[in-house]
């Protein structure tokens, strides 16, 4: 029998106990058909340490039934010996899996937090669900010695707003852990604490380069009028992080004098990667007179500032300077050469783009044939023919872009090809985007199609994909 | 450019433009008009361009103050540069962020 | 966390990058990981200008799978966080009880592998314990850390921390085995000596020759990112390296249930441990 259970928003949630057995899952179904309108199931296996295979069916049968009534089942926390023996009958395509962390106590909860993969979800969970019950453990783990947990108390109690934590946050912001005071100088952004900003202006000189990080990104959101000049003085450190932090903080402020600072400091820039920070900072001030300089910048001596000109000109939305980039699709680096051919995707709804990306198609390097596929998608010119000859080439990635860019532009072909495609392509990336179409554009019959496909696919991807399309019709 | 559209308990706010620090005090007096009656406030940012720091700011205080009265804030429809200024700010984990307006109002 | 965009990662994309990193690694992410890549990799995307995993994929594959990219990339999604002394009750009980038998039945000399020692935080802890339960000068000890992320071998190496590798330790005890300068702490050198790092991938065809016989394995949250082919080949290899009757140790969530026979599964005060039986079963 399950240990618990509630119903609550059209989700019926069951704590299943430490070793079920067929008859439990029997029991859950009696259970749920005392409610009405039911729309997911789910199973909560936080307690389950051990379900034998034979067992397993019932589990299954549950599913099946279920999803006959149009309720989707969803197995939460599901520990590893029983994921091991999912995934040992070939199960985990059929099941969603995820984790529910409401199932958890307060100090279990806490506890996620010294677990480096989950700890961000659950600060995240816990800050959305902020609870006094929660609040009060958060400032016992504000005291304790560990300095990770208090970390994540102190940004955790920074996501939910806790502004009667600031005094602790002062305290934090003198820390001998460095990740304590990275924490302590970003929420202190995040909740306006401007006494500290001082303090922040100290921590800028940290060694500890994250630390930095987080002091100027709090000044920055803190920023009044004297803040740019300020942050200027980080551009002049020999480190070129703390110069790219400093570029990256003026442009979060976003006026005009960051905006002249940030100018004048690009003419006197060395690094490469340095100039192409500020060239992607400037974009962000949206100035369409800066087309001309970004244009300039396409044949900058550096490539990585070349793209991040190419990048610039979309972002400013720079559509009078197309043919620039036209120019640049056959540029000697293919790089430079994909990021231009994608901005004209994004920038250009015209035939003339359309007719000259397919010209150059057969001339370029493989990469490059992948953006002008991607882009021809975009630009939405109806070009099916061209595409469709694409459908056989040899590398399963022309197949699929063509198959892609095809469903933007001629939704019958498109559908066509898919069918085709799934049935016949060898390549189950071509298959998924195959499933993807059909999935999306839902054509008569589509339901029955994807069911014979899942049972006649061995590709375990394209399995989970059309699997989602079932769940998501029911 | 501010619009307030009504949806049951909810109200679905839409911005052109920057967000800068006037439009975050604007935003803050129509909200505070409209507090008591509400439970969720959705900011659809489609047409805002840009938003600054000290618009931030203001989206903030203004999540602050919903808040502290039990009433959620939901952003959605962020574009590319919003999304990556909130994802440089660490303000991705504190604001509830949706790609569209249907799963915000949810 | 912050100070980077994170860019999203939609599900072909998620499904071919997991395929690619299981075909260079060995390494699984389930689908609940899909947030921990974007994490862990929006970093390198955001560094080379690229707007979404589409463009990495094709750059890590076009015109041929470049293999250093190939090798960050691997690097980006393997580093595992540890600390000092985490799940430390395993520690203890090697300590204080598995070697103190061991050195009954006239043991000299050890061999301990740490098969995922990530930056060599648990080699150190495990040469610190037997430090202070007074073995380390008593018998020979070796401990071997490997991993396959080569940045976090190199800091193993450096024995070069930062406060955070600290949880709550106390002062007198770091400043016991470690010196302090601008804020970075640096390990003994009569300990590091004891130890040897190397870069390993597990699945390498000469691993047994490279390792040796030892006898425990410290294999912590490791094969929670192996599928269940994966776990077998692994235990299988630590079944050839481990000498008779020798121990292996795994993370607190992790099991051998359905993955092999050859191990006896005990459990003490604070986890439990798995020993190799003298011959495979079935």
């Amino acid at each position: 029998m399950p240990i618990n259970f509630s119903f609550n928003n059209n989700i019926l949630k069951i704590i299943l106990s430490s070793s079920p057995v067929r008859r439990d899952f029997t029991d859950i179904l009696k259970l749920a058909s005392n409610y009405k309108n039911i729309a997911q199931l789910k199973l909560d296996l936080s307690h389950t340490d051990y379900i034998r295979s034979q067992d397993i069916t019932g589990l299954i049968s549950l599913k099946k039934i279920i999803a006959e009534n149009g309720v989707q089942l969803l197995l939460t926390n599901v520990k590893e010996g029983v994921y091991q023996l999912l995934e040992l009958m070939d199960l985990l395509p059929y099941f969603n899996i995820g984790i529910d962390y409401s199932s958890f106590s307060c100090d279990e909860l806490l506890a996620f937090f010294s677990d480096p993969d989950a700890a961000q979800q659950v600060s995240d969970y816990i800050a959305q669900n902020y609870s006094s019950a929660l609040q009060v453990k958060l400032y016992e783990l504000l005291n304790n010695n560990d300095p990770i947990y208090k970390e994540w108390a102190i940004l955790t109690m920074g996501k939910a707003h806790d502004t009667g934590m600031i005094s602790h946050i002062r305290e934090a912001l003198n820390h001998d852990a460095s990740n304590v005071v990275r924490a302590a100088a970003i929420v202190t952004g995040w909740l306006n604490d401007s006494c500290s900003k001082e303090k922040l202006y100290e921590l800028l000189k940290s060694n500890f380069i994250d630390v930095v990080s987080a002091a100027a990104i709090s000044i920055a959101l803190m920023a009044n009028d004297a803040d740019p000049e300020r942050l200027k003085k980080l551009l002049a450190s020999n480190d070129e992080r703390i110069r790219m932090i400093g570029i990256n903080c003026l442009g979060l402020i976003n006026d005009e004098h960051s905006y002249n600072i940030l100018y004048k400091h690009f003419l006197k820039e060395h690094s490469e990667t340095v100039r192409a920070n500020v060239v992607k900072t400037l974009s962000f001030f949206h100035e369409k007179e800066l087309g001309k300089f970004f244009v300039s910048l396409l044949e900058d001596s550096s490539t990585k500032v070349q793209e991040a000109a190419v990048n610039a000109l979309i972002r400013i939305r720079a559509t009078d300077k197309i043919k620039y980039l036209i120019k640049k699709v056959t540029d000697k680096n293919v790089w430079v050469g994909y990021f231009a051919t994608k901005a004209l995707g994004a920038l250009c709804k015209d035939a003339y783009c359309a007719d000259t990306l397919i010209k150059h198609y057969d001339h370029v390097r493989l990469q490059i044939k992948l953006a002008i596929l991607d882009s021809l998608g975009k630009i939405g010119i109806d070009c099916s023919d061209f595409l469709y000859s694409l459908l056989e080439d040899t590398n399963y990635d022309i197949r699929k872009e063509a198959l892609n860019a095809l469903s933007l532009i001629n939704k019958e072909k498109a559908l066509a090809a898919a069918y085709n495609l799934l049935e016949k392509d060898d390549n189950w990336l071509v298959r998924i985007k195959a499933v993807d179409i059909i999935g999306s554009y839902k054509p008569d019959g589509f339901l029955n199609l994807l069911k014979k496909r899942l049972y006649a696919d061995n590709n375990k991807y394209v399995k989970q994909k059309i699997l989602e399309y079932l769940e998501n019709y029911v | 450019m501010l619009e307030i559209v009504d949806n049951g308990k909810t109200k679905i706010i839409y911005i052109g433009g920057t967000f800068n620090f006037e439009v975050g005090l604007e935003l803050k007096e129509k909200i505070g008009e409209y507090m008591h009656h509400n439970t969720l406030f959705v900011i659809s940012f489609k047409d805002i361009s840009f938003i600054n720091s000290s618009g931030i700011r203001e989206l903030l205080d203004l999540h602050r103050i919903l808040a502290s009265n039990g009433i959620k804030l939901h952003l959605c429809e962020l574009s590319e540069d919003i999304n990556e200024l909130f994802s440089f700010t660490g303000l991705d984990n504190v604001f509830k962020i949706y790609s569209d307006e249907t799963s915000a109002l949810e | 966390m912050f100070e980077s965009n994170i860019i999203k990662i939609n599900d072909d994309e998620f499904f071919e990058l997991i395929d690619i990193i299981y075909k260079f690694s060995g390494l699984t992410f389930k689908n609940s990981k899909k947030y921990l890549l974007e994490y862990k990799l929006s970093g390198i995307l955001n560094e080379k200008n690229f707007a979404s995993f589409k463009d990495y994929i094709y750059f890590l594959k076009y015109p041929t799978f470049n293999k250093a990219e190939i090798k960050q990339l691997i690097n980006s999604v393997s580093i595992n966080e540890t600390y000092f002394f985490r799940e430390k009750s395993q520690i203890d009980h090697v300590v204080n009880n598995i070697i103190p038998a061991l050195v009954k039945n006239g043991k000299k000399r050890f061999r301990i592998w740490s098969a995922a020692c990530s930056s060599g935080e648990e080699v150190y802890s495990i040469l610190m314990s037997l430090n202070e339960a007074g073995l380390l000068n008593r018998y020979n000890f070796e401990v071997l850390g490997t991993d396959i992320n080569s940045n976090t071998i190199a800091k193993a190496i450096k024995g070069e921390y930062n406060k955070n590798s600290f949880r709550g330790e106390q002062n007198s005890f770091i400043s016991k085995y470690f010196t302090e300068k601008n804020s970075l702490y640096y390990i003994r050198d009569d300990i590091k000596k004891l130890t040897a790092f190397h870069t390993i991938n597990l699945f390498e065809p000469h691993i047994k020759h490279m390792i040796g016989k030892v006898d425990i394995i410290f294999c912590r949250n490791l094969l929670i990112y192996f599928d269940l082919e994966g776990k077998k080949k692994i235990t299988e290899i630590f079944f050839d390296i481990l000498d008779d009757n020798g121990i292996l140790l795994l993370g607190h969530a992790e099991t051998l249930s359905r993955v092999s026979e050859c191990y006896l599964l005990s459990n003490f005060k604070g986890g439990s441990l798995y020993t190799k039986v003298r011959n495979k079963m079935g």
